[in-house]
């Protein structure tokens, strides 16, 4: 027993007469008592040492039952395990025993006592329930929720309330009563265990009588006026200190100030060199300066008509502080790059856009830094902190830049400033051409279109900042500053005319919102100048001018794409040049909105495909003209290498779809196909993917177009649509005509009939243009691996066709030539191949998979480790309820215990009852019974009979 | 407008009064009176004299006054002889009515005609105490009905849905009418075949003509009939809907009492049951029993698959051979002939007839010899651009299936799969590629078609593309470049799925179902409305020109080779060979 009992002990640590030190000092018997050096988890528990804080006795004996080792019971383990934790191999039944009856007492028999009975009273008294709670703690609850509930139905308005009223420095005044500093040193936190010498003093070792009085002094509550001129003191001090620091500063800066001046002396502040404007600045600076000087010359006016008293010794500061202001600062490098450096820049730009798009043309992401929309962030963002240097040691001031930006004043900003000269410029320069050159050649005219439109991508592309530092520099050299924008334009432009009738393109339009609405606008102006009106309209709504004109350009886009469609299907002949220069607008706007260019052209497509899928077109199942040129533009506007792309590929996807489904009825169609097939060809020129609908159809339509004899030698090896054998479309004299260029308007447009077409000579141009195409793609695909299976139904078309005797020359050397390439490029791939067998799974053999033992660093057996996590959680689970279901019967069965007992106890009672009444009664009648038989004796006796 | 809508009332009501006159017997020329209005050019006033003379035959047809007596004197034969007269042309009129240009009159006179057949039924059942069907009379309406130059697609609807997809007799009686109908016309098409033969004269061609417009009309309306028929009875019990009556009264009446003692044995099984009780009951009346009905079904399709056919029904009838008539065929080994016909037709022909025949081979034992020759033939070029290309390749992933096929034979038909990839639309590139997968999976000994380490001394290819024979075209020895440039395919879905080869072969198999239903047009829609999160990149490339005469090319080291190998470098003359 003792060996038992000495094991919880080892537990627990330290001799019993410490143990029994301290569950004394924790049930407060000993140590200090005051409420404020219990820790604030104590208190928030209710800690039961509490429990009877004033009777001792009931306290100690507590603490006696716990030392008990008789009350213990220890369970001895038969095999000690490393790391195994046994619960419960000591306990103490006794006392759970009664725990666990008294809590039935208090729940189980109240139920069993009410049951069959309703009604009753519910006690709500706060803390009632608790057993934790000492009868004062309860007290003193109670009576904080009375005052709470008082207060809380008086309103905030309460003038009644007065307490509350009193404040200082925004606290109550009744708070501050209780405000003593001298007592309260350690907080409540750290306090613990340690004991305030003021207490020792008091009450260990009894305590001395002299310090009675001391104490008395010291432990009184100070008096509001005491505490008041405390506070007063120490504001006094603070305020001492705060002037006694600034004095200090003062003399410091005094002293700054005496040596400035002779610092002053070696920055040259007297003579600032008349600096030259930086051209970029010309205009600015002109009139900042013009500014200063107006102001100057008012301020020199006014010193000279008032002298006042207050230009005194400041009046020198100031204006050295103004000089400062408009001093030079450190000459920035705003000399013109060289043209190799541009140069250079350029390729560098080109370089990072390539590689991004080669990166997308192998399906991988763009790098984020180089995909050009970002690269265009990234270089505006370099821009802006060009413009904004970084911050230096001498800059007096990072406003500054922002005043003079204000100063401008007049309501213009630097940007009005250079649209308004960018957009004047090109108008002039645009003028002199168009008006006195009319018969320039055309290349000269396409160079012109280039240059002025690359100023332009300029303004709208990435590097803005660039250019406008290119204008200012330009405008600067020339030496005059603009001022506004059409006048002197307008003035000039006349003279330069040639044209008769006084011709002028106005410089600003509204923005048209729809097409109907744009081709109002261009009612007066010729179609040459389309380009000039969409490209001023660009300038005077450019989304850099003004936010809000983003919509507007959204809706322009859509217009110029609408206007690009229209004028390819109405002009005649197509006005190629005038569609270029537009489609170069179309590609510099969707620089600046790639979201609303996509979405525009993905319509576009959704209407063709919905319009061939519904067979709208009764002539022809091939795209119109319009759709063709938005198909050209749109692999302008967009990268159509890309693995994958949002517009490139279902316009290519549309493309083919046309090619290998819409069913061939005439040269128009075949010529249409042509078209389609040598954008793809633009399309494909760097990625080189492979189309099998491009072959197909060139076979299909040479097919179609050979002659009758010649078609039934042809070994068709490519897919051949139903219709083909009974379409009749046949070069019928093969010497007749000699091919031709294949003509725009009448092959893509509608508007001429059919029978302005020479279908011979048609047929046999289309023959030609088929062959030299099958050359291009040829070339395309001639490094692809299966070239020789690729182009074999190729090859044995052509060689048909080639057969054929009476070829025109011309006709005769294209497909000669044709076939001859071909030939020589199947050889050249046959043999490359056998060079090179084919090996697909040609790769690092892959590792058998190996289950390496897991090792679990502290392993314990009380845990589980399994690896399925859903079983682990399952098994937990069961375990859990397992566990519950066991304590939930061993409850169940006490409380059957118990309230058998008490049942057992009441009959118990009952029968007591019972027989005391049962005794009682009986002893009365006892009594009564023997006073009968004495009376009845006593009778008897005198009736004498004895 | 007034007068007319006057008009036309006033002859409604006179209508209504001749109609009600006739309850007498003295006032029967009303009938030709109102005959008379009904022939009448007025839509309405015709519908309303049919209807009201039909009221008025109906009563006297039930009364038995219909009847043609023989004895021709007395007063009583004159008149009911008359009466058939009248009731004849009427009937005419009405099959007249169905070829009317107007579905609104067409509708109507096939009602009326269908519901007089049940009045005329029903009198002669009364008549002979016995169930009869007056097929006679019925034989009248199939004809008008298939003959019936604008057969109307409400007509058709009518037809089917209120009678022949509803009623079991009709629809047998039906099979066999046209069954007849298209027996007697085998012999004057094959009559005028022979006349035509001897002399070709001009007027005799249009006849001719003339007669195969007719025919072609004939043979569309029945075709467009059978078609929609669809509640062909798979079990005895299930005929028990007839539009003249139960032919067993009696049997009805038990299996209603009893419905669980007839449902669950089929047919067959029930007439050898009886059989072998020793003919316990008489047998069942030939319209209940289910044999009956598929040969009528049978002996109605062989005679429409007699004659010669247009392609687009020939097509359209092999469409739905395998699931709505070989079924309902009592032998469907009577079709073997035509469908290795149209096997040994090829093209989108055999892709068709490739069902049916499955389906005789796996369910009617039909041994096809050299089946995967005629198979391997069907992969030709044109195969993947047809409509029906999903339902061949599901066909064949199943005959391919076997993994107990020689792999020369595999290899053939992998080789032939990935040449046809090179003209292939994007759509049909993915099942190919799928397939092809699968198969090497499924095969590992053709693998060395992708991988091969040595290096083979053969100039050319040695697979025989012109071979028609599977297994001799030494695919095996080949090797599929195909599967290399169909990884530079431009739809980059076609490209990503094509790199499987490259890579480990750890899929077990693709789900081919997943890859059989795509086109253009769903390819389209998807990449159409896919969502665009990010930015799309942008050319950053100033276009010069619109059509640029030459065309800068990537001065990568290769082109340049090129370039100088051919002085005229192709894409330069591109856009030249326009005038704009």
């Amino acid at each position: 027993m003792v060996a038992a009992g000495a094991n919880p002990t080892r537990e627990k640590g330290g001799s019993a007469l410490k143990r029994l030190k301290n569950s004394l000092k924790t049930a407060g018997i000993i140590g200090q008592t005051s409420r404020a050096s219990l820790s604030k988890k104590d208190k928030k528990r209710g800690n039961p040492s509490e429990v009877g804080k004033h009777d001792r006795a009931e306290k100690l004996n507590l603490i006696k039952g716990e030392m008990n080792p008789f009350e213990m019971k220890v369970t001895n383990t038969k095999f000690e395990v490393l790391g195994r934790k046994v619960k419960g191999a000591v306990g103490k039944p006794a006392l759970t025993k009664q725990v666990g009856e008294d809590n039935r007492k208090k729940t189980l028999l109240k139920e069993m006592k009410n049951k069959g009975k309703a009604g009753g009273i519910m006690d709500k008294r706060f803390g009632e329930e608790n057993p934790n709670l000492t009868p004062e703690e309860k007290m003193l609850e109670r009576f904080t929720k009375e005052k709470q509930k008082q207060t809380r139905s008086t309103s905030l308005f309460n003038l009644d309330d007065d307490e509350e009223n009193l404040t200082h420095y925004g606290q109550s005044l009744a708070n501050m009563d209780d405000f003593d500093e001298a007592d309260l040193e350690l907080s409540d936190s750290e306090d613990r265990g340690i004991i305030d010498p003021n207490t020792v003093s008091r009450s260990h070792f009894g305590g001395f009588g002299e310090d009675e009085e001391d104490m008395k002094n010291f432990d009184r509550p100070k008096s509001k006026a005491e505490v008041m001129r405390e506070v007063i003191a120490k504001s006094k001090l603070h305020k001492l200190e705060r002037q006694k620091e600034k004095d200090e500063n003062d003399d410091v800066r005094k002293d700054l100030d005496d040596e400035f001046e002779d610092l002053r002396g070696l920055l040259d502040m007297a003579k600032p060199t008349a600096r030259r404007p930086l051209p970029s600045q010309t205009s600015v600076y002109g009139r900042v300066e013009d500014e200063r000087k107006d102001k100057e010359l008012d301020e020199a006016a006014q010193k000279a008509s008032a002298p006042t008293v207050e230009e005194d010794e400041y009046e020198d500061y100031d204006k050295f502080v103004r000089e400062l202001a408009f001093d030079q600062r450190a000459r920035p490098s705003d000399r013109t790059k060289t043209e190799e450096e541009i140069a250079v820049e350029e390729k560098e730009k080109l370089e990072k856009a390539e590689k991004a798009r080669k990166r997308r043309m192998d399906g991988l992401d763009s790098e984020d830094e180089n995909t050009p929309e970002s690269g265009r962030r990234s270089t505006k963002g370099s821009a802006n902190k060009k413009r904004k240097r970084a911050p230096q040691g001498d800059d007096l001031d990072d406003d500054f830049e922002d005043q003079e930006a204000l100063q401008l004043g007049h309501g213009l900003t630097l940007e009005d400033i250079m649209n308004a000269n960018g957009e004047d410029e090109d108008g002039s320069e645009e003028e002199g051409e168009s008006g006195s050159e009319e018969e320039e050649s055309e290349e000269d005219e396409g160079e012109d279109g280039a240059d002025e439109d690359s100023d332009i991508a300029d303004l709208k592309s990435s590097d803005e900042m660039d250019f406008s530092e290119d204008e200012m520099n330009e405008i600067g050299t020339n030496g005059k500053i603009v001022k506004q924008n059409g006048k002197k334009a307008k003035t000039a432009a006349p003279k330069k005319k040639v044209v008769p009738d006084n011709y002028e393109v106005p410089y600003t339009f509204e923005c048209p919102s729809d097409h109907v609405e744009f081709l109002e606008i261009l009612e007066d102006i010729r179609l040459e100048d389309t380009h000039t009106v969409v490209h001023r309209i660009c300038v005077m709504h450019s989304i850099k001018v003004a936010a809000e004109n983003r919509r507007k350009m959204e809706k322009f886009f859509t217009v110029i794409v609408d206007h690009i469609a229209h004028l390819a299907a109405t002009e005649s002949p197509m006005p190629v040049k005038i569609i270029g220069r537009l489609d170069q607008q179309l590609f510099n706007l969707a620089q600046q909105m790639p979201q609303h260019a996509a979405s525009v052209f993905i319509e576009r497509l959704t209407n063709a495909q919905n319009s061939y899928k519904e067979q709208l077109s009764v002539t022809s199942q091939f795209p119109d003209i319009k759709t063709l040129v938005i198909l050209r533009t749109l692999g302008h506007v967009f990268p159509t290498s890309d693995f994958s792309h949002p517009v490139a590929t279902p316009a290519m996807l549309y493309m083919t779809e046309i090619l290998a489904q819409a069913e061939i009825r005439s040269e128009v169609d075949i010529g249409r196909g042509l078209f389609l097939i040598q954008l793809l060809h633009d399309y494909q020129i760097l990625s080189k993917r492979f189309i099998p609908e491009v072959l197909n159809f060139i076979n299909l339509s040479l097919y179609l177009l050979a002659p009758v004899t010649t078609q039934s030698k042809i070994t068709v090896a490519f897919p051949l649509p139903e219709y083909a054998r009974s379409q009749n479309l046949h070069i019928k004299e093969t010497s007749s005509a000699s091919p031709q260029p294949l003509s725009a308007s009448a092959l893509l447009t509608d508007k001429l009939g059919r029978d302005s077409i020479k279908a011979e000579q048609v047929r046999i141009s289309l023959v030609v243009a088929l062959s030299k195409v099958l050359e291009a793609y040829m070339q395309l695909y001639s490094s692809t691996a299966a070239f020789v299976e690729t182009f074999q139904p190729c090859l044995n078309v052509l060689e048909a066709m080639k057969s054929v005797d009476n070829w025109n020359e011309d006709v005769k050397t294209n497909l000669n030539n044709a076939y001859d390439r071909l030939k020589r490029q199947v050889k050249f791939g046959t043999e490359k191949r056998t060079k090179q067998p084919l090996r697909m799974q040609y790769h690092r053999p892959v590792p058998i998979a190996q289950y390496v033992p897991k090792f679990e660093e502290g392993y314990s057996m009380d845990r589980h480790y399994d690896p399925d996590q859903e079983r682990a959680q399952f098994n937990k689970l069961k375990a859990q309820t397992a566990k519950e279901r066991k304590g939930a019967i061993r409850e169940l069965r006490k409380d059957n215990m118990f309230m058998a007992r008490e049942k057992l106890k009441n009959i118990k009672e009952k029968d007591a009852r019972y027989q005391k009444m049962l005794t009682g009664v009986m002893t009365v009648l006892e009594a009564d019974q023997a006073e009968k038989n004495e009376l009845e004796f006593q009778k008897r006796k005198e009736q004498g009979k004895f | 407008g007034s007068r007319k809508d006057q008009d036309y009332k006033d002859t409604i009501q006179r209508i209504k009064v001749l109609e009600s006159g006739l309850g007498d017997k003295s006032n029967l020329n009303n009938l030709v009176e109102i005959f008379e209005i009904a022939q009448g050019s007025h839509g309405g006033l015709t519908s309303a004299a049919i209807h009201a003379l039909h009221r008025v035959y109906t009563t006297l047809l039930l009364k038995g006054e219909l009847r043609r007596l023989k004895k021709e004197e007395s007063a009583k034969a004159t008149v009911s002889n008359w009466l058939r007269d009248n009731y004849n042309s009427y009937i005419k009129f009405l099959c007249e009515l169905l070829r009317h240009e107007e579905p609104g009159l067409q509708k109507p006179a096939l009602n009326i005609l269908i519901t007089l057949l049940k009045s005329e039924s029903e009198f002669q059942t009364s008549l002979r105490k016995k169930h009869s069907f007056a097929n006679d009379f019925y034989v009248r309406v199939v004809d008008a009905v298939l003959r019936n130059p604008n057969f109307s697609q409400p007509l058709q609807a009518e037809l089917l849905g209120k009678y022949l997809n509803v009623y079991d007799d009709l629809r047998y009686y039906f099979f066999k009418n046209t069954s007849h109908l298209y027996c007697s016309d085998i012999i004057t098409s094959a009559l005028e075949s022979k006349d035509s033969s001897e002399a070709d004269t001009p007027k005799k061609k249009k006849a001719k003509n003339m007669s195969n417009e007719k025919l072609n009309m004939l043979m569309q309306n029945t075709f467009s009939v059978l078609e929609g028929i669809r509640t062909m009875p798979t079990a005895g019990v299930e005929i028990d809907e007839f539009w003249t009556g139960h032919p067993d009264p009696e049997y009805a009446a038990k299996a209603k009492e009893d419905p669980d003692a007839f449902a669950d044995s089929s047919d067959e099984e029930e007439e050898v049951a009886k059989e072998v009780a020793g003919k316990k009951g008489p047998r069942k009346h030939m319209l209940v029993r289910l044999s009956v009905h598929k040969k009528a079904l049978q002996t109605c399709w062989l005679a429409f698959m007699k004659m010669p056919l247009s392609n687009d029904l020939y097509k359209k009838t092999l469409l739905i051979m395998h699931k709505r008539i070989i079924p309902h065929m009592t032998d469907p080994r009577l079709l073997m002939d035509f469908l290795t016909d149209s096997y040994n037709a090829g093209g989108a022909t055999a892709l068709l007839a490739l069902n049916s025949l499955f389906t005789l081979i796996v369910d009617y034992n039909l041994d096809y010899p050299e089946f995967y020759h005629k198979l391997y033939r069907l992969l030709d070029a044109n195969v993947l651009h047809l409509k029906y290309r999903s339902r061949f390749f599901r066909l064949l992933d199943l005959f391919l299936s076997s993994s107990h096929l020689p792999a020369s034979l595999i290899a053939a038909f992998i080789k032939r799969m990935a040449r046809l990839s090179l003209t292939a639309p994007p759509a049909g590139s993915v099942i190919l590629i799928a397939m092809i997968y699968n198969l090497l999976k499924r095969h590992p000994s053709c693998m060395a078609l992708i991988h091969r380490d040595e290096i083979t001394d053969m100039e050319t290819d040695v697979f025989d593309e012109s071979n028609p024979d599977p297994y001799t075209c030494n695919a095996l020895n080949s090797s599929l470049w195909e599967l290399q440039t169909l990884a530079e395919h431009y739809y980059p879905n076609v490209a990503t799925l094509a790199k499987i080869f490259t890579e480990q072969f750890t899929k077990p198999s693709y789900n081919l179902e997943d890859f059989l239903d795509h086109t253009y047009g769903t390819f389209l829609d998807k990449e159409l409305t896919r969502k665009r999160k990010k930015d799309p990149a942008l050319a950053f490339e100033k276009p010069t020109e619109l059509f640029p005469s030459l065309v800068k090319v990537g001065a990568t080291d290769e082109d340049d080779e090129t370039a100088n190998d051919n002085l005229e470098d192709p894409s330069a003359v591109k856009w030249s060979l326009w005038a704009f």
